[in-house]
């Protein structure tokens, strides 16, 4: 009976931590370019919807990117999917009429069939993707209104122009505890395009660490929409990641893909790793932290009083 | 006084039993040492908890100007080796010092002008246009996305996360009990958690009852499907840190 009791509580145990991994990070659409609202769309802009790392993109029923317009009077315009996003011979990128998925960037890009109609109004849907699991996160639509022409120039930008750094801790869903991460605040330089830096993507790379030595290739760490009025910029690294003397370099990506310079110029600081204790506890669960160390005094405490005693 | 102490010290005596205390002290200062975690090496400077603040903003300076001598000279990446100026009071950066001479009396009067060059992906203004590495092409990556001209250098392929796929999980050894745990990775994708005991799959239970945490527990992990921690270093490169086995739902790449 006391087995039985032991065993069912354990397979409670192990369902409910199968059921808190699968509902951890789910599949979200982190940032969508152009974003809902934006009013100086190139004719030739490439659409694309940024998803979060846990998102897989298998092609389904649900998984079905949807473009309407040009409005006023518009109507569902045809595009196909594509299994990935490698362009065909003899192009540099994949065929209008079409969208794709990149997992590497974790972008859904959609690449209307003909230039988009000048003064008019588009709405794209973007469907919820699945993750590691069963569950689907939630689709997200934006509209947007297409400029007075084609996007022809590389966007400017002067680079990153500061970084400040801090130790943040917080407790993290998928592992149960709480997790350290370095925390960096980039503050842009001036940056311009010929439509504007409404639509504008911000590429970070990490080109310094304790994995990255002056001569290996810079490493990517965040893909976000560039920053309203150079507000700093927030990126987070694990503690392994970020420890020591760290550099960063960004560039800005137009809507067409068109990358500026300031690439070339780094921010750097060294960070130093905090002095965290973590208590006696070898698997660390939190009941184990608070209660180990007295424990164990206790249990040395009896042993020692019961030698004392034992040869009477 | 205790009738505990009066009988202890007439049997033992008063140095013994100072003995006795001593010895315990020691076993429970060894035991709270040996828990902690690594940091302690740090102890010494000062502790900061959560949300204190360390500005230490330093601007590297960048390579923007063309170079006194041939353009096609390689140059130093002086924006990351040179030394960095201390951060202020105030904790952002001050401007760098321009670059001077190390001795006034050989400059020459003259410095030569830039010789334009094709621009490639060093650092340098080769062409003299005034912007650095500028029009370079970026490379296509065979799993997606490109690889752009950044710092000097091309930057790697991107990646869906930088450690691990949020929420997937990937076997891992401890030296006691099942020997057998897992580790789940984090919400963001960039650390797995700490190594949670499991119970030993069927097909392992006999190689972990005879073996232990060992190289063979780690095979057997490999060879029914799961991807495993290379704690023991089986494809023998060095890295212990790394996933082996089926990891396609685990690692970024």
């Amino acid at each position: 009976m006391q087995i039985a009791r032991a065993a069912t509580s354990l397979a409670v145990v192990l369902v409910a931590h199968a059921a808190r991994a699968a509902d951890c990070a789910p599949p979200e659409i982190l940032d969508m370019f152009p974003p809902d609202g934006a009013t100086n769309v190139p004719t030739n802009a490439i659409l694309s919807a940024h998803y979060s790392p846990s998102s897989q993109w298998v092609g389904g029923e649900h998984e079905v990117v949807t473009l309407h317009g040009p409005d006023p009077g518009g109507e569902d315009i045809p595009v196909d999917p594509l299994p990935d996003c490698t362009p065909p011979e003899g192009m540099d990128r994949f065929p209008p009429g079409n969208y794709c998925w990149s997992g590497s960037e974790g972008l859904l890009k959609l690449r209307p069939p003909e230039d988009l109609r000048a003064g008019s109004a588009y709405t794209v849907e973007w469907p919820g993707l699945r993750g590691l699991t069963a569950s689907r996160g939630a689709g997200r639509t934006v509209t947007f209104t297409v400029g007075d022409g084609p996007d022809v120039e590389s966007p400017k930008f002067a680079g990153l122009e500061n970084v400040e750094w801090d130790v943040g801790r917080s407790k993290d869903e998928c592992i149960d505890s709480e997790a350290d991460r370095f925390l960096f605040d980039l503050t842009p330089g001036e940056a311009s395009d010929d439509f504007g830096t409404e639509s504008l993507a911000l590429v970070v790379y990490e080109t310094r660490g304790p994995n990255i030595g002056p001569s290996s290739p810079p490493e990517q760490v965040a893909f976000l929409p560039f920053p309203v009025k150079r507000d700093p910029t927030r990126i987070e690294l694990s503690l392994d990641d970020g420890k020591g003397p760290v550099c960063f370099a960004a560039r800005a990506q137009d809507l067409i893909g068109n990358s500026s310079t300031g690439a070339d110029k780094q921010v750097c600081a060294t960070t130093k790793k905090p002095p965290f204790f973590y208590g006696c506890a070898m698997t660390a669960p939190r009941f184990a932290t608070t209660t180990a160390a007295p424990a164990l005094l206790l249990l040395l405490s009896l042993a020692a009083l019961r030698r004392h005693r034992s040869p009477s | 006084m205790p009738s505990c102490y009066r009988f202890n010290v007439a049997r033992f005596g008063k140095r013994a039993l100072a003995h006795r205390a001593i010895s315990v002290a020691a076993l429970v200062g060894a035991a709270l040492a040996a828990c902690s975690r690594s940091g302690l090496e740090d102890l010494g400077a000062s502790p900061i908890g959560p949300g204190a603040s360390r500005n230490e903003s330093v601007d590297a300076s960048a390579m923007t100007s063309a170079p006194l001598t041939d353009a096609k000279a390689p140059v130093p990446d002086a924006s990351v080796d040179a030394p960095m100026p201390p951060p202020t009071a105030t904790g952002t950066s001050a401007p760098p010092p321009p670059t001077q001479p190390t001795s006034t009396a050989t400059m020459p009067p003259n410095p030569p002008r830039c010789v334009p060059a094709d621009e490639t992906c060093n650092g340098v203004d080769d062409d003299c246009n005034g912007e650095v590495d500028d029009g370079i092409a970026a490379i296509p990556c065979p799993g997606g996305g490109e690889r752009f001209c950044v710092a000097g250098r091309f930057s790697a392929c991107p990646t869906r996360c930088e450690t691990c796929i949020p929420g997937s999980e990937r076997i891992c050894f401890l030296s006691y009990c099942t020997y057998w745990a897992a580790q789940t990775c984090a919400a963001d994708g960039r650390s797995f958690g700490v190594c949670q005991e499991r119970h030993v799959p069927p097909e392992c239970s006999g190689v972990a009852t005879k073996h232990k945490d060992s190289p063979e527990l780690e095979q057997c992990c490999l060879d029914n499907g799961y991807c495993c921690r290379d704690e023991y270093d089986l494809d023998h490169d060095g890295n212990r840190s790394e996933m082996l086995g089926k990891c396609d739902e685990v690692s970024c790449k």
